[in-house]
């Protein structure tokens, strides 16, 4: 399958050792099936000796040859910081596709670890709904009765901001069960402080109930 | 990059595409649920807004009343009307269903969808969605920008600014410019009863802009209470780039080629009078794209 390019549409500017290395108002998105996405820019937009050490190069399959031609790809990691117009963007560069919403359920949802009931939580549980990925559940921490500890993990996503990993006892083994996001970026600000465990690892189980409709 | 507000080319693509929505929904109407779907269905259409198709038996179809008519359509095949027929009156043509797709389209058997505003509220979750649902492939990003932008009309000058914010939706729309209130010049805005609504940011309000003897309607536009999602933008207002001049840091915009371009900036606004509007409601979101067809 192809790859699929995107005008970014915003400035881009990217900074290593404190000098800005990238400055531009014609980044493209190249997004390549199973990869994360990757800014590519114009080199006359792109620090010299910069550019001769770290740039790569837009896969030819291109979707849009057009809009990729005469540009370089920037590694994500070749940077230290990246900034869509004023803002920072951390993680990996956003594929501007890629949707999430977070949205409020009265749905019950149960979390089980190894087979056990940690949390039955409704009433303010959100829904996390994002392209490509599996539904997501956040509930409030009181809800779990777990053990949890803070993980040495760290990821960051440009869709929702840096995560916080925790860790719960399984079979007497610490094991990366749940995120939360402390500061998540505007578009998701309802998962504040909620907790949401991974479906890989732990068994999540929405439940619909009753919502004025006389069902359950 | 076409258009496409759907499924993008990592997908199946075609005229019509259909992904599971994987969100409960639900509808009421005259305080009757009459749709409420774990398995809701989103279906794109090229050129189109995003529809929601659920299983005949996660809707009221004892409320529905099955009619002669008929209407044709290319991607989807012949579209099946019913009447709603609820304890105080009847909508007419208020569901259909398409029972006989084209070879290659996909397939819609026992699904049913609904007019968006025939109904009075939709919901995804317990968030209600207004206008039509949202593409999962529509991204909505609002950027602090410390960019210059100067707005004219006519020569004079609208708006000046060095602290606007970069709203880019979907990928393909033109970067839009928020300027906050304090930056626009004053005495040159007088308010226009046009709105217009859009799932993503809310409903926007318009100005029209007096320069001498000279309105020009509906030139812009403001978000007073936009969604949470898009909070940043409330307190700013957006000038249309189609039909003012802007500079961004010294450099004039090239004026888009928009729908809005084409058809003017009141072509998809609403005003008291027209069909949709209603008085009963304060705010009134019904109506979609008008220029949409089924």
């Amino acid at each position: 399958m192809n790859s699929r390019v995107d005008r970014l549409g915003h400035r881009l500017r990217a900074v290593r050792d404190g000098r800005v290395v990238v400055d531009t108002l014609d980044a493209v998105v190249v997004t390549a099936p199973g990869e994360l996405p990757q800014y590519a820019v114009p080199p006359a937009d792109v620090d010299g000796s910069f550019l001769r050490g770290t740039a790569g190069t837009v896969p030819t399959d291109a979707v849009d040859a057009a809009h990729a031609a005469d540009r370089v790809a920037i590694p994500w990691a070749a940077a230290d910081r990246w900034y869509a117009e004023d803002d920072e963007v951390v993680g990996h560069a956003r594929d501007p596709r890629h949707r999430v919403d977070a949205l409020r359920s009265s749905r019950l949802v149960e979390v089980r670890l190894g087979g056990e009931l940690v949390a039955r939580s409704g009433g303010h549980t959100v829904v996390l709904l994002e392209t490509d990925r599996p539904n997501r559940w956040f509930l409030p921490r009181v809800d779990v009765n777990a053990d949890l500890r803070r993980s040495g993990t760290v990821s960051a996503s440009p869709y929702l901001g840096v995560a916080t990993h925790w860790t719960a006892p399984i079979d007497g083994d610490r094991v990366d069960v749940a995120v939360s996001y402390r500061a998540p970026l505007p578009a998701v600000a309802l998962l504040e402080n909620l907790i949401s465990f991974d479906p890989d690892v732990a068994e999540v189980a929405p439940i619909t109930n009753g919502g004025g409709d006389g069902r359950g | 990059m076409a258009e496409v507000d759907g499924p993008g080319i990592h997908r199946p693509t075609g005229h019509v595409v259909v992904e599971p929505a994987r969100r409960r929904v639900r509808a009421i109407v005259d305080g009757i649920w009459v749709i409420d779907s774990d398995d809701a269905v989103t279906l794109y259409e090229q050129g189109s807004t995003p529809r929601w198709y659920v299983p005949r038996t996660d809707a009221r179809t004892d409320l529905l009343v099955a009619t002669e008519l008929t209407t044709a359509t290319t991607a989807r095949g012949p579209a099946v009307w019913s009447d709603l027929h609820l304890p105080e009156r009847v909508i007419e043509r208020a569901a259909w269903q398409h029972p006989d797709p084209p070879a290659g389209a996909p397939s819609l058997d026992g699904l049913i969808s609904f007019e968006w505003n025939l109904l009075d509220a939709w919901f995804e979750e317990d968030e209600e969605i207004i206008v039509h649902p949202r593409s999962p492939y529509t991204r909505v990003d609002v950027l602090r920008s410390s960019r210059h932008v100067h707005v004219e009309l006519d020569g004079t000058v609208v708006a000046d600014s060095r602290r606007p914010l970069i709203l880019l939706e979907g990928g393909h729309n033109p970067a839009r410019y928020y300027l906050p209130w304090s930056d626009i010049t004053r005495g040159l805005l007088e308010p226009s009863e046009s709105f217009t609504a859009c799932p993503y940011k809310g409903v926007a309000s318009y100005w029209n802009v007096r320069i001498g003897d000279a309105v020009f309607h509906d030139v812009v536009w403001e978000y007073r209470e936009p969604l949470w999602q898009v909070a940043r933008i409330a307190g700013h207002v957006c000038p249309f780039i189609e039909f003012t001049d802007v500079w961004v840091d010294g450099v004039a915009l090239e004026r888009p080629e928009t729908k809005w371009a084409h058809h003017g900036p009141n072509a998809y606004t609403w005003r008291p009078g027209d069909a949709a509007w209603d008085p009963q409601r304060d705010v009134d979101w019904r109506g979609d794209d008008r220029h949409a067809s089924r």
